[in-house]
């Protein structure tokens, strides 16, 4: 397996305007290739680019009418509605600041998670830790989140036990705001972390040992070497992770729904869930304007990352 | 040279006990998981960090035998027949797709199939299940297999694992297979076909993995907990009247531990497939 | 090749069909648990001794996915063939939906004993804009319980007056009542997590000491700071001020962690529902450990009193495939025989004259009631929008238990006032 990380997102190449070079005759002889992808491409329509289209249109339609064969458009009045909406815009804010701290977090203690499993003097505990970090990412979130909820419960949870054991005091968990927030944050690391680690962890194998050595040869410690032999050449794989990581953790929705249903106060509404709790109530109409706007944000990011990737040369 | 050689070791020494710290954080809520289903209620408030239980309390086992008015086994039945057959549209469907944009990526129209799976991809994919309720719900698939099933068997990561596995065949094979004049077809059945065949196992494995997993789209286009699988069925066990502790995690043992073992086994090919997804991505 | 396809279609369509469809067969939703699965199952085959052939399923939702899957399918038109839960809920998915008709020619079929067997208080309750929206089948009563031997062990009586409720928790949190030698007890268990579970909390003891209404009156007034009311609501606000009281974790709580508290022993003071007591008559430890009684007084010239905390009523749904058919059950589940079925299963039914014989003590302080029932004002059934002022009511509650205010007075003046305002936006 070859990992060429020279172009982080090759596949953001597809924005670039199509190419009609070939035209005409020119699908008859590659009818096979339209045959091999038609099935691809009716998915491709039916589940996602049809939902996508109209999910913008709803977001257009009052709720009421919206599943009606002749719904009525309201324009823009349900963007109105969400942005003078206190609780949607306090949670537009909350999301944006949990990812940030979530991505920061995560791609900082995965480099040093990997740079620490990397090192010789682990031997044979790295691959059993390796595997340790990577369990939470392919195991259902539904059971890993409600034993997580159970763990930080104040009334009986493990965390708390243990803290009273080690004669510190409590941790309020998911009953205080602040709190709540940062349980959240911890737990969605626990979660992902593995990884983020797992992808350091290869390109970490794939550094050029010369490099090193030559450092090595002129002195350099250990810190040295980290930060001026192997960080630069992870460049590629930190923007990749962190790319990864604002998509996921704009998305944040599941550990909410069952660590704190949003809050307590509303301390942990993030956008996904708030926009989901009111599809719940059939109010598709503002649903909707909060999946666009977090799209939005979302092919907006891209975009910027894009086009830096374009100019940046990493090599 | 004796005194680095000391540094050495402490070093060492240091690094072994941070990561077995991180080892037992990460292993621990599976463990405390398994042990929490044998014991009762209380003796989980009297002491909730024993690490083994008191007696093999298997109730709980007992009584998840019905939930919500259906049976454990057609939950965990709906699990297995709604992530295999999930998975497998999947892995059919995007390889061809794969394959075909691989190779033809300026052909009319593929462009804007590539663009419109892009969009899909960057769509928060929680919030994609609102729209694809509606559209489910105008295809009249509401409530049934069917919806589900074609809703999961759309998975982005199964594509890019497909196209960076594409992208390594060397170009030669091909050409050298056109010199001979093999068609098209032939090309892709003796050549790209016969070498795929550890690509599409890790994937369907990957799929399987990532399936098992899935709840929200299960819960939005079930209509009735007889569609439920088991993560889905998880959720749903706080009833208005309460709560059994012990008998939510069984449940989510029986969610769990399955997936664990495969991943154990697995895992090379798991983590490798992951990491050649992403880093190409 | 084409045997193939033919196979391929034949197994698409069979799996395009709803999973569990049948002609003969009546679903009903519910979000009652397996007791009331059970309880519909049964009425289901005395029905069918009358209607041969004819089975009924009950599916038991979580109480959230009940309302935002019956709101959807009805939306869609994939309702099953009835809907059944408490008359606020239902009043939700109306709004929400529009779909319902109401239950008028129902009602009027019905038999001239059972039709007088039903309270007026309950069809009331099941008015929504003038329109009788759902069938009552259970008027739902909430009182208060307290652990009878917490309370020999700090040496208590049943508490009667909140100040005796303040004492008592007190000395539950802080005194070891179950004697297992650790710290591990409240005073009390409630749910403050969101507003659908808090106004359940503040409604009890509210109506329940006697109060006509809470947040507005009939005609539409903010009344939450009338003398009366504002008592309710600081001595509310002050139940998670007192140290050890409740458990931090409340204000998370939705009845899921409200009930782990009650059963596993670590709260001794609760809410008591009729629908509670069959489940917890069979849990080791607090079966027979409890003793049930009146909601504490806080007006002291109101007697000692239960609440009507709920008419939980059935619908009948425009995507039954056999609307008559459930009709006609709905209409049996109001027969005598089906109304002790329900008194067996979820200790309550909704007729005046059904069988009382075999129930237990904790039952049958539901259905012999020794005190007034005092009914909730069921505001959700006369102001179609009255759901969206509890909402933003609550969210001031909430916001006030996480930051206690200073300055009361002036908190429930200003509140009052936001309320008033949210009143004249809402009636436009």
């Amino acid at each position: 397996m070859q990992t060429d990380t020279a172009v982080p997102i090759p596949f953001l190449a597809a924005l670039r305007p199509a190419r009609w070079r070939h035209a005409g005759s020119n699908i008859w002889r590659n009818r096979i290739f339209y045959i091999l992808i038609a099935p691809f491409a009716a998915l491709t329509l039916v589940m996602g680019v049809w939902p996508i289209v109209l999910g913008i249109i709803v977001s257009f339609t009052d709720s009421y009418t919206a599943l009606t064969p002749e719904p009525t458009y309201v324009w823009f009045q349900n963007y109105i509605d969400i942005f003078s909406d206190d609780l949607f815009l306090s949670s537009l804010w909350r999301t944006l600041l949990f990812t940030v701290l979530s991505v920061v977090l995560n791609v900082t203690t995965a480099l040093a998670l990997a740079l620490i499993l990397s090192s010789r003097s682990l031997k044979l505990a790295a691959p059993i830790c390796g595997l340790a970090l990577f369990l939470p990412v392919v195991t259902p979130e539904a059971a890993t989140f409600i034993v997580w909820k159970w763990m930080f419960s104040i009334d009986f949870g493990a965390v708390n036990a243990f803290l009273e054991d080690m004669g510190l005091p409590d941790f309020a968990g998911t009953t205080k705001p602040l709190q709540a927030f940062f349980t959240l944050v911890f737990v969605e690391w626990w979660h992902h972390v593995g990884f983020y680690t797992i992808i350091f962890l290869t390109n970490l194998k794939l550094l050029d040992p010369t490099l090193d050595e030559a450092a090595r040869m002129d002195g350099a410690r250990t810190m040295q070497r980290v930060w001026n032999v192997w960080i630069p050449q992870l460049r590629p794989a930190i923007a990749i992770n962190s790319i990864y990581a604002v998509i996921q953790f704009l998305k944040t929705f599941a550990v909410v729904v069952i660590m704190t249903n949003g809050g307590p106060n509303y301390a942990t509404n993030f956008l996904s869930f708030y926009a989901y709790s009111k599809f719940n109530l059939a109010d598709y109409g503002q649903a909707l304007a909060m999946a666009t706007v977090l799209f939005a944000i979302v092919i907006g990011l891209a975009v910027v990352v894009y086009r830096y990737n374009e100019k940046a040369d990493y090599r | 040279m004796k005194t680095r050689s000391v540094k050495d070791r402490s070093v060492a020494l240091l690094a072994w006990v941070f990561m077995a710290g991180v080892t037992f954080l990460f292993l621990y809520p599976f463990w405390w998981m398994i042990v929490s289903s044998f014991r009762s209620q209380e003796a989980m408030l009297l002491e909730p960090t024993r690490l083994l239980p008191e007696s093999f309390n298997t109730r709980a086992y007992g009584d998840i035998q019905t939930l919500g008015g259906v049976k454990l086994w057609l939950y965990t039945f709906n699990s297995v027949f709604i992530t295999v057959a999930a998975t497998l549209i999947a892995v059919g469907v995007t390889a061809l797709g794969a394959y075909a944009l691989y190779r033809k990526p300026d052909l009319p129209g593929f462009r804007f199939i590539q663009f419109g799976f892009l969009m899909t991809m960057m769509y928060p994919a929680m919030l994609l299940v609102i729209p694809v309720y509606l559209v489910v719900f105008q295809l009249g698939l509401l409530g049934t297999y069917a919806g589900i099933i074609l809703f999961l068997s759309l998975m982005p990561i199964l594509f890019l694992m497909l196209v960076q596995f594409f992208r390594s065949i060397p170009k030669e094979l091909i050409e050298s297979a056109k010199m001979d004049g093999a068609s098209e077809m032939q090309i892709f059945r003796k050549i790209v076909l016969p070498i795929s065949k550890p690509i599409l196992a890790t994937v369907f494995l990957i799929g399987f993995l990532l399936n098992w997993k899935q709840w929200l789209p299960i819960l939005v286009i079930a209509t009735s907990p007889d569609q439920y699988t088991l993560p889905v069925a998880l959720l749903s066990m706080n009833t208005e009247l309460g709560i059994d502790f012990q008998a939510t995690m069984a449940l989510a043992a029986i969610t769990t531990v399955p997936i664990i073992v495969l991943f154990l086994f697995t895992q090379r090919r798991v983590i490798g497939g992951f990491v050649a997804g992403a880093v190409k991505g | 090749m084409r045997n193939g396809l033919k196979q391929c279609a034949a197994a698409a369509a069979l799996l395009a069909l709803p999973v569990g469809a049948s002609a003969q067969e009546l679903l009903i939703w519910h979000d009652k648990g397996d007791l009331g699965t059970v309880m519909f199952e049964d009425i289901g085959k005395l029905f069918a001794e009358e209607h041969p052939g004819v089975t009924v399923r009950a599916l038991s939702f979580p109480t959230d996915q009940w309302l935002s899957k019956s709101i959807a399918a009805l939306n869609t038109n994939t309702a099953p063939d009835l809907l059944f839960n408490d008359n606020f809920r239902i009043n939700v998915i109306q709004q929400s939906s529009g779909k319902l008709s109401g239950v008028q020619d129902m009602v009027d079929g019905l038999d001239d004993a059972t039709r007088a067997a039903l309270p007026e208080g309950a069809l009331d309750a099941s008015t929504l804009d003038g329109t009788l929206l759902m069938l009552p089948l259970q008027q739902a009563t909430g009182a208060f319980g307290v652990r009878t031997s917490w309370l020999e062990a700090v040496g208590e009586e049943y508490p009667e007056t909140w100040e005796d409720v303040f004492r008592i928790g007190k000395k539950f949190a802080t005194e070891d009542p179950d004697g297992n030698g650790s710290d591990d007890t409240f005073g009390m268990a409630l749910q403050a997590g969101n507003p659908s579970v808090t106004h359940q909390m503040l409604e009890l003891f509210g109506f329940g000491a006697g109060l006509d209404h809470l947040i507005i009156d009939d005609e539409g007034n903010v009344v939450l700071d009338d003398p009366r009311n504002a008592k309710l609501i600081q001595t509310f606000l002050r139940i998670f001020q007192e140290e050890g009281l409740v458990s931090p974790d409340t204000i998370n709580h939705v009845f899921t962690d409200m009930y782990q508290l009650i059963e596993g022993g670590r709260a001794g003071m609760f809410r008591v529902l009729d629908a509670n007591v069959v489940k917890w008559d069979g849990i080791e430890g607090l079966a027979g450990d409890y003793t049930i009684g009146p909601i504490p007084s806080l007006f002291e010239d109101e007697p000692p009193a239960v609440e009507m905390h709920s008419v939980r009523s059935i619908v009948v749904t425009p995507s039954s495939d056999n609307p008559e058919l459930a009709a006609q059950y709905a209409a049996f589940a109001l027969q005598p025989e089906s109304q002790a079925i329900m008194l067996k299963n979820k200790g309550s039914g909704v007729r005046g004259d059904i069988p009382l014989d075999g129930l237990s003590d904790t039952q049958a302080f539901f259905a012999k009631p020794q005190y007034p029932v005092n009914p909730n004002d069921f505001l959700s059934a006369k102001f179609a929008w009255y759901p969206e002022l509890q909402e933003a009511f609550y969210r001031e509650i909430s916001d006030a238990i996480a930051n206690p205010p200073a300055d009361f007075d002036a908190w429930i003046k200003a509140t009052a006032e936001k309320m008033q305002d949210k009143v004249a936006d809402l009636k436009d």
